[in-house]
């Protein structure tokens, strides 16, 4: 058995944003959003991690049949968050989550719905006090492809075993 | 500085996993840690973005839409962007149900999703980050895609949206 103890979240956003001069003088607006957050095992008690390189064919997981970074098998039954960062940085090389029939849909509207993450870039969604992400028998797995090429990504979900 | 947008952005993730097995008597832990950290400076390269639509407003079943080509900024003045760096929306409500849905059939700017009529649903409380540093994956096109739409599934909850462009 294991389990997650603690996890903290943060996002920070620090915006700097100047118009145009005026009398020598350009109009400024700081704006900063913080948002923080500490969570124990009871919102929280599973977490699937996973480095790899992905290809246009893409790989398949199933939510409700991992094994965690211990070895042992579990399986999710609510997402809590969601992070997917591409570590390419050619430019092309995109990851694509979402797209089949098979996939894991909570988290969109819409028909065959992928998220695109450009070479450097993420994706990092959260359910906040919801469980609307739950997985079910026939909505459990998470397809992971490129656009093009063989680019590595890191996943990282959290949830409720 | 005349025109311009400087961003700094962090995002961490910090965990502690246990494996509740003993080993010599303690439970061998892991703790991860994964952090996206940057600065982008005012451009319209990588790593730079230039233009900032922010807004707190309340959604409802009726989708909002905000034209960004061109919109405009919070001095009033006219911006035609061309490229998304990052989103970052924020469902502030504490409410069960009140989802914010981000897309849809009435936005047409979707260069950060492939599918039939996409969409994110971001539930209350929680929040989605999207941020391409690199290259001009979510580029905006006039007229036929570069309008977003933000609803709710039902009420009105409050949401938060900061988008980052070139």
């Amino acid at each position: 058995m294991s389990q997650l103890v603690h996890t903290w979240l943060r996002l920070n956003l620090g915006l700097e944003y100047s118009g145009e001069e005026v009398v020598e003088s350009s109009p400024r607006l700081s704006l900063i959003k913080d948002i923080s957050s500490s969570f124990g095992n009871d919102y929280n008690n599973q977490v699937y991690v996973l480095e790899q390189a992905t290809n246009v064919s893409g790989l398949t997981l199933n939510l409700r049949s991992l094994v965690d970074v211990f070895g042992k098998p579990f399986s999710f039954s609510i997402i809590k968050w969601f992070g997917v960062f591409n570590l390419s940085a050619v430019v092309g090389q995109n990851i694509l989550v979402g797209g089949s029939f098979a996939t894991f849909t909570k988290w969109h509207q819409g028909s065959l719905v992928a998220d695109i993450i450009p070479p450097g870039g993420c994706l990092f969604r959260t359910s906040g006090i919801s469980n609307l992400f739950g997985t079910e028998v026939d909505e459990n797995g998470i397809v992971i492809y490129s656009s093009t090429g063989t680019p590595s990504f890191q996943l990282f979900i959290g949830g409720l075993s | 500085m005349a025109r311009g947008l400087v961003s700094t952005i962090n995002l961490n993730l910090n965990l502690v996993y246990q494996d509740d097995d003993l080993l010599f008597n303690v439970a061998p832990r892991l703790n991860l840690v994964k952090t996206v950290s940057n600065q982008f400076l005012n451009g319209t390269g990588a790593n730079q973005n230039r233009y900032l639509y922010a807004a707190k407003a309340n959604a409802s079943t009726t989708p909002t839409t905000i034209d960004l080509i061109p919109f405009t900024d919070i001095f009033g003045d006219s911006i035609t962007p061309s490229v998304v760096r990052f989103i970052a929306i924020f469902n502030n409500s504490s409410t069960i149900g009140e989802n914010i849905i981000f897309g849809g059939a009435s936005a047409t700017a979707k260069p950060w999703h492939s599918g039939t009529n996409p969409a994110d649903i971001i539930p209350p409380g929680g929040f989605i980050f999207k941020y391409a540093p690199l290259g001009s994956v979510w580029t905006l096109t006039a007229t036929s895609a570069d309008v977003i739409a933000i609803a709710s599934a039902t009420g009105t909850p409050e949401f938060e949206i900061y988008i980052g462009m070139t």
